[in-house]
């Protein structure tokens, strides 16, 4: 039954005091009984009274004015009403406070958390009506009081968290904080326990933060330094302890994890009864304790994993390890390692048929596999991170260009390579299917990102696709587009330039065709059939003839007209005939072998001799030297292969090309196919081919070099020698690595034809000639 | 089926009671802070420092302007005087014991848009007039002494343009 | 002295008591009709006299008619500011101006106690536009006489806007003064006479003079750590300013100009210098290296400004450049003016100039456009400041102009200040001084006898 007092004047003090501390007193402690409507109006509106009683005082127009240097005082807040009823409220509090802290003796652990929050929450809510209670003496005196700047003045609400902190909090925090943390000590022992309780001591300590000052705002000052700090102190010492004791009974597998389930752990607990704010230092305080203690046993498990591809482990091993600063680095190291050495044991069971002979597709296939294998454990196990992509990237490198093939020069890669691409790419009877083509393609790529003399590749490539080309062996042109626009992201517009211009002047030679062909059956009514590549010099790197040659009467007129058509279309232009990669087909009909007649595919130059025996069948060396006009060493190679293949015999001297050998057309001459190919190349001269591939290669890179240093200096115009040389090996490091005794030799060369010259009194000093 | 708009009810000091919609009587704070912490009931709550008639003006005032957005007390402090609605202007138009009890019921039902309304009447009232002035309007004594007089109007010249 | 309407004094609810009561109890208890007023409260505790139907005749003779009733004292008037609790009185008195607020003053004792609250005067004070304070952290603003302080800034701004200042004139300088800073403390000069003189800004006493110049000293600038001072000798002295009561020694001294030194700027880590060689010095303001060369103008550099990573140059060529700093390179010329520029300021947005052509120009520094145009002098305008309100400037026509910034027009104009050509000029909130060749310096002061203690 609630006691409805009257209300007191509103002058008296003490009165309106004891009005008021019967209603805070209600409110605080049996505010479960129900307030109505009237107490609560009656309780605001006794402070309001008294508040407004402060008119003013008769007295006070009775004194003398305030002339200039008074004492201010009677202008300040003495005119507002509220200090002692505040003073009062303060003092309730402080003898509030003082009983729920003498009862929380009694208690201990759970049971003090227990009494702890349920009072916290009893009073905190009984405060907020209280606050409400007192709301005019906020709007007014209090806020006089904090404008003038009285830092110890506070709204009501604000005074009871601070009456709260100074005579209850600092008092009971420590025992309210031993049995908080053997609570969470429990659980972590996997005991169920009362989180709840927690919940509120945490969320009281927040509370209690306020800001020295502007005392509206809260900080998390109290909760940091009361809560957060003796907790994770705790969880330090407890993680350090579990982890040294399971280390010593477990496997670093099983240990790795456990550690991940115990962080697992620590970080809900952040999110179900702790402040945000705690996350980070408690996470890295354990991180340091169950990771960075104990990175020594992991590092040293890690190549057992490697070697035994254990996927998960790996990968569990990153996330502990990635967690700390520089965990990963010893990690990315023996990975690196372990990846280089895959790749050479894997080039070596390969390699063992001899560098010379070695399959292109074995070479590469086996490159790949290693490749692949380890991308994919960069992929899953190690997310794909970053410094271990790179580090598969420097191994890979390491292999593709050094390894047991490679041994004599690190140009062998990029050429088998090339030609693997050239084997894909030929007319063959196992040509792939075009998806499966490009996959191959872009694993090709693949292995080019890594090797490191990219120009090789490129010379080796393009001497194939212009055989291809000329030759008319490309499998697909799709695939030798995808092929070029493959290299050109790679490497840029300037390194694939000739192979596109190669494909123009494939496609403007058709065109020229035509036009002839039009032309000549307008013109005449010649029938040999008679078809012209004409290709651009600087794109193609074909060699020019090494013979001379007489085209046979049978093709001369035809030929001759050709040129006149080439003439008039382009008159300032000058065509230089490759005889030696043309070929023709030449029909056979005086084979009493065969009704129909054989058709011989033959090379221009055995055009040449073959057609000589239309007037005769029986010629010496010499005859058809002058009638060829063909070197004798280019002579003999045709020669050779017409006598192996029974359309000639040799019938005077020894072997082929000795003077005053005779070669007779052999009428006898049968074989089973009909279209006969005669035009095999020389395998000694593929040999010889390769290798002055390799030379030009050198050649064009002094040249690369050349350019390059005149372009720096002309630039920089001085440059000191060590900069230079770094320059040089940067820009050039997309198509091959320099040696620097070589960028040296060019610098000399350079400084003889007066590109560059030293600068005098600068030691190592170069400086442009303009 | 309809919601009851919810409603509340005042009495006034003499006994007279009131019923608001709950909305209206939000728009004081300590209504509001009270009804938030005791809850709805069907009592009436009881206002003793507000008499009727008082009570029907403010009623009116909360009813006009129950849909306005709610004032923060940490608001910037406007001084504008001049920025008072039509409606405000009417509302105002009543004779000084009226208006001094509405500034006292503002201020005790912490109303405070209805507050700043009020006080701006007066300040107006008072603003640009003389002394003389001032004291017709408001019928105030002068309990100055000639010579106190005299060092008032001094001490405080530095405020006339001139 | 007892106020029989301050009977009513004492508590609201004893007044609303005798309200009711007096309605309750009156006999002839019309209904009220009015719509929003209620009737009055008499404060004549005789209820009986509030309807009476006795009048005063012609001679003053009581006379009764039964036929005719008034109600006296209908229309109340309440001393409101005594009868309301302070608080609220005070919350009124929020919303009135601060003439309103000292007339008030003199209606009533009451009326002058509550005018004088400490804190309507300090959110009087607040409010006014531009008006700073600089109140120390230990003092509470409670315990600062908020009215006198309004009263004084007040009063200052009158008298700026009056031009009513007191002149005082420092004596000392052998020759021209050519250059000026000061604080509220000191006044430092350089001057033709090869010497740099420190002033007390109080008493005018020279308490320092510096030699170390070989020739004229055309301009200084100065902090609390050190001041920097260019001389038609083409050299730059950096001089250490810790302890420049006692002493004041040199610190470096920067060379590299080939001709005279006529204007330098300085912050945190440049120094920046202009020349009459036509180039703008870079330096690094702690090494004294010499960081950049600027080369562009076609005439001798006058004026030289620095803010933040960009410098604002002006020249007897009629141009002003702005140039970046760290690439050294111009960005952009101001074209307007059609003679030589003397001097320049600049505070990041607003380029403001002065020239032969006797104009000043206002500008804005990203679009390089001239805002506006100040005719007013008759001669070379050779100095020129400006803060957010105001521009100050000195001319060859011997005055000192005040003009408003934003709007050009010219606020005050000291016409007999100097007895020659006005070489630089300074201001503060309190003062504007000003140096001329007749080697007098001209302090007006225009908060003589002011409390300007918490002012800035």
């Amino acid at each position: 039954m609630e006691t409805n007092p009257a209300l007191p004047p509103p002058n008296d003090l003490s009165a309106t005091w004891a009005f008021l501390e019967s209603g805070i007193n209600h409110i605080m402690n049996r505010l479960e009984e129900g307030l109505s409507y009237k107490r609560y109006m009656d309780l605001y509106t006794g402070i309001y009274n008294y508040c407004t009683s402060s008119r003013m005082n008769p007295g006070f127009t009775s004194e003398p004015l305030a002339g200039p240097g008074s004492n201010l005082n009677n202008n300040r807040g003495a005119n507002l009403m509220g200090s002692d009823l505040y003073q009062n409220l303060q003092r309730y509090l402080e003898r509030h406070l003082h009983e729920i802290r003498g009862n929380s003796a009694q208690y201990m652990d759970e049971n003090l958390l227990r009494y702890y929050t349920r009072n916290w929450e009893k009073y905190t809510t009984a405060s907020s009506y209280v606050h409400h209670v007192f709301r005019y003496l906020n709007r007014h005196w209090v806020k006089r009081e904090i404008d003038e700047g009285r830092k110890t003045v506070y709204d009501v609400y604000t005074l009871t968290l601070v009456s709260w902190r100074d005579h209850m909090f600092m008092h009971v925090e420590r025992n309210v904080m031993t049995a908080v943390l053997k609570l969470i000590e429990r659980q972590r022992n996997g005991e169920s326990v009362e989180t709840s309780l927690v919940k509120s001591v945490v969320e009281s300590f927040v509370a209690l933060g306020l800001d020295d000052a502007d005392s509206t705002k809260s900080t998390l000052d109290v909760y940091k330094e009361h809560f957060q700090k003796p907790f994770v102190e705790s969880s330090e010492v407890y993680y350090k302890a579990e982890s040294e004791k399971f280390v010593t009974e477990n496997s670093v597998t099983e240990y790795m994890k456990k550690a991940e389930t115990r962080l697992a752990e620590e970080e809900n607990r952040v999110q179900m009864y702790l402040h945000q704010s705690t996350h980070k230092p408690l996470i890295t305080t354990c991180e340091n304790v169950l990771v960075k203690n104990h990175t020594e046993i992991m590092w040293d498990e890690f190549q057992n994993l490697l070697n035994a591809d254990k996927m998960e482990d790996l990968h569990r091993m990153y996330s502990l390890l990635s967690r700390i600063p520089e965990g990963l680095d010893p990690l990315r190291t023996r990975f690196e390692n372990h990846v280089r050495i895959a790749g050479l044991n894997a080039i070596e069971k390969v390699a063992d048929q001899g560098s010379e002979n070695m399959e292109p597709k074995t070479y590469v296939d086996a490159l790949l596999e290693v490749h692949k294998k380890y991308n994919d454990m960069v992929t899953t196990a190690f997310r794909g991170e970053a410094g271990f992509v790179a580090s598969l990237d420097k191994a890979c490198r390491e292999f593709v260009n050094r390894n047991k093939v490679c041994k004599s020069s690190t140009s062998k890669s990029p050429e088998l390579l090339a030609r693997f691409c050239d084997s894909l790419l030929r007319k063959s009877s196992k040509n792939p299917e075009e998806g499966d083509l490009e996959d191959v393609l872009n694993n090709i790529m693949t292995v080019f990102k890594y090797v490191e003399d990219k120009d090789v590749f490129q010379k080796f490539y393009s001497k194939m696709l212009a055989k291809r080309l000329v030759n008319g062996t490309s499998a697909s042109e799709d695939a030798e587009s995808s092929m070029i626009s493959k290299l050109k992201e790679a490497c840029g517009f300037e390194y694939t330039s000739k192979l596109q211009r190669m494909f123009t002047d494939m496609g403007l030679s058709k065109d020229l065709n035509d036009q002839f062909k039009e032309r000549s059956s307008v013109e005449s009514n010649e029938q040999v059939d008679f078809t012209v590549l004409v290709l651009g010099t600087a794109s193609w790197p074909l060699q020019p003839s090494t013979t001379n040659f007489t085209i046979p009467e049978e093709v001369e007129r035809t030929f001759q007209r050709f040129k006149m058509f080439y003439q008039n279309k382009h008159s300032g232009r000058k065509l230089n005939w490759l005889f030696h990669l043309s070929k023709g087909e030449l029909k056979a009909n005086y084979c009493k072998a065969s009704k129909t007649g054989y058709t011989f595919q033959v090379s221009t130059y055995q055009m040449g001799i073959l057609l000589q025996y239309n007037k005769d069948t029986s010629y010496t060396f010499e005859d058809l030297k002058t009638s060829t006009d063909l070197s004798s060493d280019v002579l003999t190679g045709s020669l050779s292969t017409l006598v192996k293949a029974k359309v000639l015999n040799i019938t005077k001297g020894a072997a082929v090309g000795e003077p005053s050998s005779r070669y007779d057309l052999n009428m006898d001459f049968k074989s089973k196919k009909v279209r006969i190919q005669l035009n095999v190349p020389v395998k000694s001269e593929q040999k010889v081919e390769v290798e002055e591939t390799h030379k030009t290669v050198e050649e064009d890179r002094k040249l690369l070099m050349q350019a390059a240093i005149v372009r720096i200096m002309k630039t920089r115009k001085t440059l000191k020698h060590v900069v230079l040389v770094q320059e040089v090996i940067a820009q050039l490091s997309n198509r091959f690595k320099p040696k620097i005794p070589d960028i040296k030799k060019c610098i000399d060369v350079l400084l003889e034809k007066e590109y560059i010259e030293r600068v005098e009194g600068q030691k190592d000093m170069f400086s442009y000639v303009a | 089926m309809v919601t009851e708009v919810k409603r509340v009810k005042l009495t006034s000091s003499e006994g007279t009671e009131f019923q608001v919609d709950r909305n209206v009587a939000e728009r004081s704070v300590l209504l509001k802070n009270m009804l938030d912490d005791v809850g709805e009931s069907d009592c009436a709550i009881p206002l003793p420092n507000v008499t009727g008639p008082i009570l029907t003006k403010v009623i009116e005032y909360c009813t006009h302007h129950k849909d306005d957005p709610p004032v923060s007390h940490e608001d910037e402090f406007k001084k504008g005087s001049e920025d008072i609605d039509d409606w405000d202007a009417e509302f105002c138009k009543v004779d000084q014991g009226t208006l001094f009890e509405l500034i006292l019921s503002a201020n005790y039902l912490d109303i405070k848009p209805l507050l700043d309304l009020t006080c701006k009447t007066v300040a107006n009232m008072i603003k640009g007039k003389s002394p003389d002035e001032i004291r017709r309007t408001f019928n105030i004594e002068n309990d100055f002494s000639p010579a106190e007089e005299e060092q008032v109007k001094f001490e405080n010249d530095w405020c006339e343009e001139r | 002295m007892k106020n029989p309407k301050n009977a009513l004094l004492g508590g609201k609810s004893r007044f609303l008591k005798i309200f009711t009561k007096v309605i309750n109890e009156d006999p002839k208890n019309r209904p009220i009709t009015r719509r929003h007023s209620i009737a009055p409260p008499n404060p004549n505790p005789n209820p009986k006299s509030q309807y009476s139907n006795t009048h005063f005749g012609p001679n003053g003779v009581e006379v009764e008619d039964e036929g005719f009733f008034t109600v006296e004292n209908l229309i109340t008037r309440i001393d409101f500011l005594i009868n309301l609790p302070y608080e609220i009185a005070a919350y009124i008195l929020m919303f009135v101006d601060f003439q309103t607020l000292c007339r008030m003053a003199r209606v009533s004792r009451a009326w002058y106690c509550i005018s004088r609250d400490n804190e309507l005067w300090h959110s009087m004070y607040v409010m006014s536009e531009g008006w700073k304070t600089n109140i120390p952290k230990d003092v509470l603003t409670g315990d600062v006489d908020w009215k006198n302080l309004f009263k004084n800034r007040h009063t200052l701004a009158t008298r700026w806007k009056k031009g009513e200042c007191e002149k005082r004139y420092l004596k000392g300088h052998l020759d021209s003064v050519y250059c000026i800073q000061f604080d509220e403390h000191k006044i430092v000069t350089g001057s033709r006479d090869k010497t740099i003189k420190f002033w007390d800004i109080n008493t005018g006493n020279c308490f320092q003079t510096l030699y170390g110049h070989d020739l004229s000293v055309l301009c200084l600038q100065y902090n609390e750590k050190i001041m920097v001072s260019g001389s038609s000798d083409t050299t730059i002295i950096i001089w250490d300013m810790q302890n420049y009561n006692q002493a004041v020694s040199q610190i470096r001294r920067l060379s590299g100009h080939s001709a005279g030194v006529l204007d330098i700027c300085f912050d945190g880590n440049h120094i920046v210098s202009c020349s009459k060689d036509s180039t703008i010095k870079v330096w690094d303001v702690n090494t004294g290296e010499c960081l950049r060369t600027l080369v562009g103008h076609r005439g001798p550099v006058n004026a030289v400004q620095l803010h933040g990573n960009r410098i604002i140059s002006a020249s007897g060529d009629a141009l002003i450049k702005l140039w970046d700093l760290e690439k050294g390179i111009c960005i952009r010329d101001f074209i307007g003016h059609t003679r030589g520029l003397a001097c320049v300021q600049f505070d990041g947005k607003w380029v403001v100039s002065g020239s032969n052509d006797k104009t000043i120009k206002i500008w804005d520094v990203e679009t390089a456009l001239c805002i506006r145009t100040l005719e007013g002098h008759t001669d070379l305008v050779r100095t020129i400041h400006f803060d957010e309100d105001k521009i100050v400037s000195g001319s060859y026509d011997q005055t000192v102009k005040v003009w408003d910034l934003k709007t050009g027009k010219q606020l005050l104009d000291f016409k007999n200040g100097h007895t020659s050509w006005v070489f630089d000029v300074q201001f503060s909130t309190t003062k504007i001084v000003s140096t001329s060749q007749d080697q007098i310096i001209l302090v007006m002061d225009f908060a003589e006898d002011l409390d300007t203690r918490y002012i800035i």
